[in-house]
């Protein structure tokens, strides 16, 4: 034993830089892994700790104060799975927060009063301003941070034309609405403020029924049961949301996070063990002499691989426990981007289980894999590898013969150079084509989110127009011919969201004149409705009633319930596929005639919304209840996910750049120290260190080139598939990401060039070869 | 010239003050015992290293100035090399080794490889054995593709050291055939050697000893089993104490 640590002591110090490199490639793999891995595990568990610690509710039912009554409480009670109501009054409206972000953000908020008592749905306080303000109001941590409004600011919401602006007294972390997905929320006003604005809208206040039920109750069932209860109290539910779906709502990022990172991980994971496998393999070639002299002195197969597999093995255990224990620098930085997205903040403290199975995994996959690269050893004859007859198959051919072979000397070198390393080729080509894959998807995304943006948001949110404009006006269709005459205009649809039942399942309704001329195509099978009798349906509508295309469904709207044909399946993240889509003629011929009252404008790409706005505003002021810059709304929204795109691909180029450095130089050495001599009499001949410097870069390049362009145009047919699945895990059946060829290109080249770059520096030390001092050698 | 080695605190000369000149068409024999300084001596004239001090001038310009880049180009365009151990590129055919050599300087591919199947034959190397590679044929086929490389680009001086001092007696005499032949066509040759029977090719000898250059023979030119000759070379290594 003791001689083969001696012996295991001899390679660490023959290899001790390349060895040291594949350390901080498993160190950068066990930090990513470790990040996912303590994602994985903790945040789910801390979200529920946080619920449970505000004794949050499994359901919520938002319901008219004036609907309300005992023996609807009292049948809610009943039911068999509730275990505990608690009613909450608030005041439902829909309000446009001011200057949120630097827009105007429209949602549904629940003002309720912060001196009402809570046992469910509780609130911590974050921060309380000390000083007294005047019209305080109590924001959640993800508007006040989100939509920056710090301590003791000023916060204005727009109601029904009127303004009400308070200032910022605390901002509590709640664990009830929290998040713009949800699409309504919850800000606390206390007791004075309460009542005024009460007063200021008699008939708005709301009952919340919040619920919590029987350990392992079905709580869709549940839900169900309660509208139904509702409805036989003449009470409308007027929003409905059950603990998991504010749960996926908050942590859909924190989730897609996970996965991305976690993938990242395995890409990473597998450029480790080919750089150890090419490095042992090389290393027994470049040592095939002294393996032989080894063993003719009596070292057995397995004593000499086990020396050779201790280093990469201790280093793999030390260097990932390294990585994972950075990654705990990281986490908070992390944590908070994803805090700010799933509007609470939590710790992440130390994860044994995350850092014994992220330093377990590394090392036993290190082990497996050096092993096997290793075991050729078991089959080489002391006597032939002492005899230097070991040569592989590189050696017996003499390709790219520079007679035949047309280019320049120079060229002709390169390729010959890249001809005779086949164990090099394969590792670098395995190595750039994982790595292209990383930067393809970061191109991809790049492309998708932050050049094509329209892409991104339309798989996320509904339909989009650029504004949207509620109308007084009886006329609406005279309305929209002045608009659509205005300059900028593209288009100008009506196009309402609306609340109904589709088989007692409620649902929002987006009404539409003609679903052809929108922006976003939300069908994702079949189509959308064209004619009075049809409809389409969101995929959770369709799954919880278990119908499909082809089926009829009731509606009911007012009291009114008409009948309609399924046409297509329809997609809302933001509705959590609780959606419904009818022609403006099936509306009508539900609502008994209902006028619509809003517009959604489309405009020319030159054009500013808010000059429009203004322009609209100056001819038909009177008529024009509100008016939403929506395109601006959309790209605050838009704000965060690009900021987290950016991250992905800075992310993504560094630890690209980073990896490819260090196989790059793993190689580079590799091939130095092996041409050591070649390089000293290609000087001698005349061959000046910049040329031998390009033709090893060079000779890396058509394999870079094969690499990331194959990986690059194999990115068109393998990221449909995964951003089908990554869509799929948030509901998004239909995504509308492309795979533009020329940014792939664009990346694939920018890796090319970057590789090159690497490669011309870490060759420059062949400069330093002394052509005498290798023939001396 | 002067040339020294630092290793530590420790110095050692080499070459110690040597002044030398060689002419044109001239078979330069470097003689001397181990650790004389002659291979330091023919690697610092060929501007594969630098001297301590002092210059080596080629036809009129100082080589000792040259930066690497700048040496490079000068050994590709008047400089060929042979080496005891060959060193013949081991991935190449010993065709490609020659080219390697020849179209560093430019010109037309096809005249280049012409000129190379023409030093091949000249070296008595047929196309079969040109198309190997280094490890598939002997060490004197071999070291006779190291002349072909050497001398592909028609370098003012060849440089040997020791070309046969990794060869049989058999293949020994083939290299030096080629040797005598290229120096009757007018080729400079400086060669190292321990070898009595290599330097009786040379027609001048000069024999170092602690750096310096401890004595100088004039042979004349070569002629095979010439007892003058042979006899003049003997008294003049007697003379050296060799």
């Amino acid at each position: 034993m003791k001689q083969i640590i001696h012996l295991s002591h001899y390679f660490f110090k023959k290899d001790k830089k390349q060895i040291l490199s594949f350390g901080f490639i498993l160190l950068i793999t066990s930090l990513i892994l470790h990040l996912a891995t303590v994602l994985a595990l903790r945040i789910d568990p801390a979200y529920d700790r946080q619920s449970d610690e505000l004794h949050s509710a499994d359901i919520d039912i938002v319901l008219p104060k004036y609907t309300d009554s005992d023996e609807l409480s009292d049948a809610v009670c009943g039911h068999s799975t509730v275990q505990q109501l608690e009613k909450q009054r608030a005041i439902l409206q829909k309000a446009v927060m001011k200057d949120f972000r630097g827009t105007d953000f429209e949602l549904n908020i629940l003002f309720y009063n912060w001196d009402d008592s809570r046992s469910l749905h509780q609130l911590s306080c974050l921060e309380r301003s000390e000083e007294a303000v005047t019209n305080p109001v109590y924001l959640p941590l993800y508007i006040s941070e989100f939509g920056e409004y710090p301590l003791n600011e000023k916060i204005t919401f727009s109601i029904d034309g009127r303004e009400f602006t308070f200032t910022v007294a605390g901002v509590v972390q709640e664990m009830h609405y929290g998040n713009a997905s949800a699409e309504i929320m919850g800000v606390f006003l206390p007791d004075e403020g309460y009542r005024h604005l009460a007063q200021e809208f008699p008939g708005s206040e709301v009952i919340n029924y919040a619920v919590r039920t029987a350990e392992g109750a079905d709580v869709q069932n549940v839900l169900a049961d309660l509208r139904q209860t509702a409805e036989e109290h003449h009470s409308p539910v007027l929003f409905a949301l059950t603990g998991e779906a504010k749960k996926q709502s908050r942590m859909m990022v924190t989730n897609l996070l996970t996965v991305i990172l976690a993938a990242f991980a395995v890409i990473v994971l597998l450029v480790s063990i080919f750089l150890c496998q090419f490095r042992i393999k090389t290393s027994v070639a470049e040592e095939m002499v002294q393996m032989g002299v080894l063993k003719s002195l009596g070292f057995t197969s397995g004593g000499i691989i086990r020396a050779i597999v201790l280093p990469y093995t201790l280093t793999a255990l030390l260097f990932s426990a390294l990585g994972a224990s950075v990654s705990y620098a990281l986490l908070p930085y992390l944590v908070d981007v994803l805090a700010l997205q799933a509007g609470f903040r939590f710790d992440v403290p130390f994860s044994p289980a995350a850092m014994i199975l992220t330093v377990a995994l590394l090392t036993g996959v290190t082990l497996v894999f050096t092993r096997l690269a290793a075991g050729k050893l078991r089959r080489l004859q002391p006597i032939a590898a002492i005899r230097g007859l070991t040569e592989g198959k590189d050696m017996k051919k003499n390709r790219f013969a520079i007679a035949r072979t047309p280019g320049s000397v120079n060229g002709v070198l390169m390729l010959k150079q890249m001809a005779a390393s086949s164990r090099q080729n394969v590792l670098l080509f395995a190595v750039l084509f994982v790595m292209t894959i990383l930067i393809a998807f970061s191109g991809s995304l790049f492309y998708n989110v932050i050049i094509e943006p329209d892409h991104f948001m339309n798989t996320l949110s509904d339909e989009s127009p650029d504004m949207i404009l509620q109308v007084s006006s009886s006329d609406i269709n005279s309305m929209k011919q002045i608009i659509s005459t205005l300059d900028g205009a593209k288009n100008v649809l009506s196009y309402s969201v609306l609340q109904v039942q589709v088989e007692k399942e409620n649902a929002a309704a987006f009404v539409c004149e003609d679903f052809s001329k929108t922006r976003n195509d939300c069908c994702y099978e079949g189509r959308n409705p064209s004619s009075g009798r049809e409809i389409a349906i969101g995929s959770a509508l369709a799954e919880r009633l278990g119908c499909g295309i082809g089926d009829e469904v009731a509606v009911t709207c007012s009291g009114t319930s008409r009948s309609y044909r399924v046409v297509g399946l329809v997609q809302s993240i933001n509705n959590r596929g609780e959606i419904c889509e009818l022609t403006e003629e099936g509306f009508s011929a539900l609502s008994g005639g209902e006028k619509l009252h809003t517009l959604y404008v489309y405009l020319k790409n030159s054009a500013d919304a808010d000059e429009f706005i203004d322009q609209t505003e100056a001819i038909c002021g009177e008529n024009i209840v509100s008016a939403v810059n929506a395109a601006k709304k959309q790209s605050e929204a838009q704000y965060m996910y690009t900021s987290i795109v950016n991250v992905v691909i800075v992310a993504v180029f560094t630890v690209t750049v980073l990896i490819v450095l260090l196989i790059l130089y793993v190689i580079l050495r590799s091939m130095i120290i092996q041409r050591r001599q070649e390089f000293g009499v290609f000087k001698a001949i005349g061959y000046s260190g910049r040329q031998l410097v390009w033709q090893a870069a060079g000779s890396l390049m058509p394999v870079t080139i094969a690499a990331a362009l194959s990986s690059a145009l194999l990115g068109l047919m393998y990221l449909p598939a995964v951003y089908n699945v990554i869509f799929g895990m948030i509901g998004a059946m239909k995504n509308h990401m492309e795979q533009p060829v020329g940014v792939l290109l664009l990346f694939a080249a920018a890796e090319i060039v970057v590789t090159l770059l690497i490669s011309i520096l870490l060759a420059r030390p062949i400069k330093k070869i002394e052509a005498y001092s290798l023939i001396k050698e | 010239m002067k040339k020294t080695f630092r290793s530590g605190d420790a110095e050692q000369t080499i070459i110690n003050d040597l002044d030398l000149d060689i002419c044109q068409g001239d078979f330069t024999v470097i003689m001397g015992s181990s650790g004389a300084g002659k291979s330091t001596l023919l690697y610092a004239l060929s501007g594969m290293d630098k001297p301590t001090s002092g210059s080596i001038t080629f036809c009129c310009e100082d080589i000792t100035s040259y930066n690497a880049d700048k040496l490079a180009v000068f050994r590709r365009k008047h400089c060929g090399f042979v080496f005891q151990q060959i060193y013949l590129l081991d991935k190449m055919s010993l065709m490609d080794n020659a080219l390697t050599a020849g179209l560093l300087v430019g010109g037309k591919k096809k005249e280049i490889v012409r000129r190379a199947e023409a030093l091949f034959a000249k070296v008595n190397l047929p196309e079969v054995t040109w198309r190997k590679l280094p490890s598939q044929i002997s060490g004197g086929e071999a070291q006779r593709a190291g002349i072909v490389r050497a001398v592909i680009n028609r370098p003012e001086v060849l440089f040997a050291d020791e070309p046969t001092g990794a060869l049989n007696s058999h293949n020994s005499d083939a290299v030096l055939n080629v040797f005598t032949e290229l120096n009757r066509d007018g080729q400079s040759i400086i060669m190292v050697t321990h070898d009595k029977k290599s330097a009786l090719r040379g027609s001048r000898i000069i024999y170092l000893r602690d750096g310096k250059i401890f004595g100088e023979c004039d042979l004349g030119e070569y002629t095979p089993d010439n007892a003058e000759r042979t006899g003049k070379l003997n008294a003049f290594l007697t003379e050296m104490n060799w």
